[in-house]
């Protein structure tokens, strides 16, 4: 009879612990082999993360993702400008074959702070 | 060279003669359109202006489409905020989303409105955290299906009246008395048995839920500060929800045997999880131990609890930080109520979803003593005081004698304790036991209460959740637009018009619980005036508002089945992306309603069954009462009451 216990008790801590790991599951679940950038509207916290360093010449592999609303997501210098839809993904891959520093921001209006809502990719 | 320019002109006359024809023909095709000028924002949409021809009308904001049959009309949508989507209900598909873009003109259409009926123009595209609830309706007339709707209401109350004058020994289903003792049936009932009188049951149905409910509260505090991305919002207020509505109607009080809520005090203060500690039996005859305060000894906590939620609904079922507080609130409360006073007096007084309880009386599986004889001759009452078998009820009632499904969790704990085998479970219509509670009610006001409350914000949600009233919305949502977790708290503190706004918003949803119940009492005067009865009309208004048991199920099944519908993908979706981070464990489904434009017909189908019931119960009630004249003349009068409610409930629907 008491082995049972301790085995519920066991699954009960069990059935506790589980959503805190898969809190820290993040980057077994996301997108692998690139970097995953979430939009939030700029009072949210913006573009996380939104600085991005890079080695020259090295292929780039962006994910974005809208987490509330739509956002887009361009690197003017680069010619780039897409639309993110809420639970869309939009794969971005160039080569950065320039050194310096590039600016991303959003390109669709999505709360009073749109236009601050930025960041930078570095390519050193 | 005079040859060319003769063929030039004649080719330049037969161009312009095929382009004014076309442009001819374009006139005559714009002139039948109708174009409407959409405005969408944080959260609804508005009419702005509408053209037929060169006669361009502006209008006032807070207007629906209003369309003929067979009109062509063009929409061109604009966005005040941020980017929003189009789709109308039956007339155009989810497959290709519509996006509209803030600064942009998006022209959808022209579509042809060629079926009749009340359509909801919806949001596609996430927008914020009440971006579900952002609808406009579309008017289709002549509204055929509203007035097809509304005679079908009437009949099924005249015919539901003309039913209670049948002869008494004209029975479906073999009447009201009877039971069947499914632990008896053939191969299902011995298994059945075995699996209830398991220890372990209880325990296996809780754990995974106890699994969900952290889920619910870790993504509530760091998931997606959108609703429907997130698992807390998604699966609660949708999936949840919906399904209890569904499980009170088939085994009333289930969801309080696998809640967790109760499930840590419970297990600390017995110090067992699965087994029996018999010490803990005995300890009801310790006089230490805490009563539980009489003033307490009801439903009153628990209705200004669903009304004070109610109160900040826009926010608790949209925000998922607000879910999981409230949540991580009740658990503690509940643990500390437990280990304060030894049984559920959580779940029976506190619980804000204690309308589960109320409802259950509608439940066609209830826990019942096989023979009232053989409890009665019992002398050491092992289902209140417990045994090496099972625990005394927690619920601290004397199942051997309940004839009341209110209060009973479905434990099974007494099912478990009785060694006479007596205690069973079993099958009966829906709202036996009703009347002989309901006749038996004296000063119940706090489950009229319940009632009242249930009813009149079933009908109330509805119209604020599915309906065009975009500024209702905003009272209630505090004019607020964001979402939140715990990281974007600071953005919930509402704009001071927003708190000016909500306050008349708890005005609004004050007077509800007030001006249903007046009613109700004022119709409850006129049956006493007109069926000549000598009770008093208090009296009559308590017993009579137990009609709302089953009429205020069926309409939240209605509500359930329009959540449902529409919003299925939001929490299967939430199973595979639990924190709304974009992620696929299993599946991932696209915002898609499940035919949309027939909703004012399955939801109909409920309310109707409801007001059958509703009449039906309202008679058996007044039978208890009164002689059968004076009570179906009674109910006669009631019934009108519980029609006009109908009727308005389908003018929200369908109107």
């Amino acid at each position: 009879m008491k082995i049972w216990e301790i085995v519920a008790l066991l699954l009960v801590v069990l059935a506790l612990a589980l959503p805190f790991s898969l809190l820290s599951m993040d980057k077994v679940f996301s997108s692998k082999n690139s970097v995953v950038i979430r939009a939030y509207i700029t009072e949210a916290g913006g573009f996380k993360p939104n600085l991005i360093v890079v080695e020259r010449g090295q292929k780039i592999r962006i994910v974005v993702e809208s987490m509330d609303v739509v956002h887009g997501f361009a690197i003017p210098s680069l010619g780039i400008n897409s639309l993110v839809d809420v639970g869309g993904k939009r794969v971005i891959e160039f080569v950065a074959e320039k050194r310096g520093v590039y600016f991303f921001g959003c390109s669709i209006r999505c709360s009073p702070y749109h236009f601050f809502m930025g960041g930078i990719i570095v390519v050193k | 060279m005079a040859k060319r320019a003769i063929l030039i002109l004649v080719v330049l006359i037969l161009l312009t003669l095929t382009a004014s024809a076309q442009m001819a023909e374009n006139a005559r095709r714009d002139s039948s359109i109708k174009i409407v000028y959409i405005e969408a924002f944080q959260f609804g949409f508005t009419v702005r202006a509408i053209q037929e021809g060169s006669n361009l009308k502006v209008y006032p904001e807070g207007l629906d489409v209003l369309v003929n049959k067979g009109d062509r009309v063009l929409f061109r949508g604009i966005s005040r905020d941020v980017t929003h989507g189009f789709y109308i209900d039956g007339y155009t598909t989810s497959d290709q989303k519509i996006f509209v873009l803030p600064g942009r003109i998006l022209e959808i259409g022209p579509i042809t409105f060629d079926r009749e009926g009340k359509f909801k123009l919806r949001c596609s595209v996430t927008c914020g955290p009440l971006h579900p609830f952002m609808v406009m309706d579309v008017v289709v007339r002549p509204n055929i299906q509203y007035y097809s709707l509304l005679i079908s209401t009437l009949t099924v109350g005249g015919f539901t009246l003309l039913y209670l004058q049948r002869k008494s020994e004209n029975k479906l289903l073999g009447g009201y008395e009877r039971e069947v003792d499914i632990l008896k049936v053939r191969f299902i009932g011995s298994i059945l048995e075995k699996l209830l009188k398991w220890r372990g049951f209880q325990f296996s149905l809780i754990l995974p839920s106890i699994f969900f409910f952290t889920l619910v509260i870790v993504s509530g505090f760091f998931g997606n500060p959108i609703g429907n991305r997130n698992f807390s919002i998604a699966v609660v207020w949708i999936l949840w929800f919906a399904i209890v509505e569904f499980t009170i109607l088939f085994a009333g009080r289930f969801w309080c045997a696998m809640c967790p809520i109760p499930a840590f005090g419970e297990w600390i203060a017995r110090r067992r999880i699965i087994g029996v500690n018999n010490s803990i039996n005995s300890i009801s005859k310790i006089p230490k131990i805490r009563r539980w305060p009489k003033a307490l000894n009801n439903m009153w906590v628990s209705v200004t609890g669903f009304f004070v939620l109610s109160l900040f609904l826009p926010w608790l079922v949209t925000r998922p930080l607000v879910t999981a507080v409230v949540f991580l609130v009740l658990i503690i409360a509940a643990t500390l109520l437990y280990i304060m006073y030894q049984g559920r007096y959580f779940c029976k007084h506190v619980c804000p979803a204690g309308y589960i309880g109320y409802h259950s009386n509608v439940s066609i599986l209830s826990v019942r003593s096989r023979k009232r004889e053989i409890c009665k001759s019992h002398k050491n009452k092992d289902c209140i005081k417990g045994n090496l078998k099972g625990y005394g009820c927690p619920w601290k009632l004397y199942p051997g004698g309940n004839c009341d499904n209110t209060y009973c969790g479905l434990c099974f704990e007494c099912i478990k304790s009785c060694f006479q085998n007596n205690m069973t479970l079993k099958i009966r219509m829906i709202g036996k036991d009703l009347p002989k509670i309901a006749a038996k009610a004296k000063n119940r006001f706090d489950e009229a209460w319940v009632g009242f409350t249930r009813f009149s914000f079933a009908v109330f949600y509805e119209l604020i959740f599915f309906g065009s009233y975009y500024w209702l919305k905003d009272w209630g949502n505090m004019g607020n637009v964001y979402g939140a977790n715990l990281e974007t708290a600071r953005l919930l503190i509402p704009p001071p018009w927003g708190v000016i706004n909500w306050i008349r918003w708890a005005f609004l949803v004050s007077t509800l619980v007030l001006v249903y119940p007046a009613v109700f009492y004022v119709f409850s005067w006129i049956s006493k005036k007109v069926a000549g009865i000598k009770i008093p009309v208090k009296q009559i208004f308590l017993s009579f508002s137990y009609a709302l048991v089953p009429y205020g199920l069926f309409v939240w099944i209605a509500f359930a089945v329009s959540l449902l519908a529409v919003f299925w993908t939001y929490p299967l979706t939430a199973f595979s992306d639990p924190f709304g981070w974009g992620w696929n464990i299993g599946a991932r489904f696209e915002w898609d309603p499940f035919y949309p434009e027939l909703l004012p017909f399955f939801q109909t189908f409920f309310i109707l069954t409801g007001l059958a019931l509703a009449i039906n119960t309202t008679y058996g009630i007044a039978k208890e009462l009164l002689d059968e004249h004076k009570a179906f003349r009674a109910t006669a009068v009631m019934s009108i009451l519980h029609i006009i409610s109908a009727l308005i409930l389908i003018k929200v629907i369908a109107g």
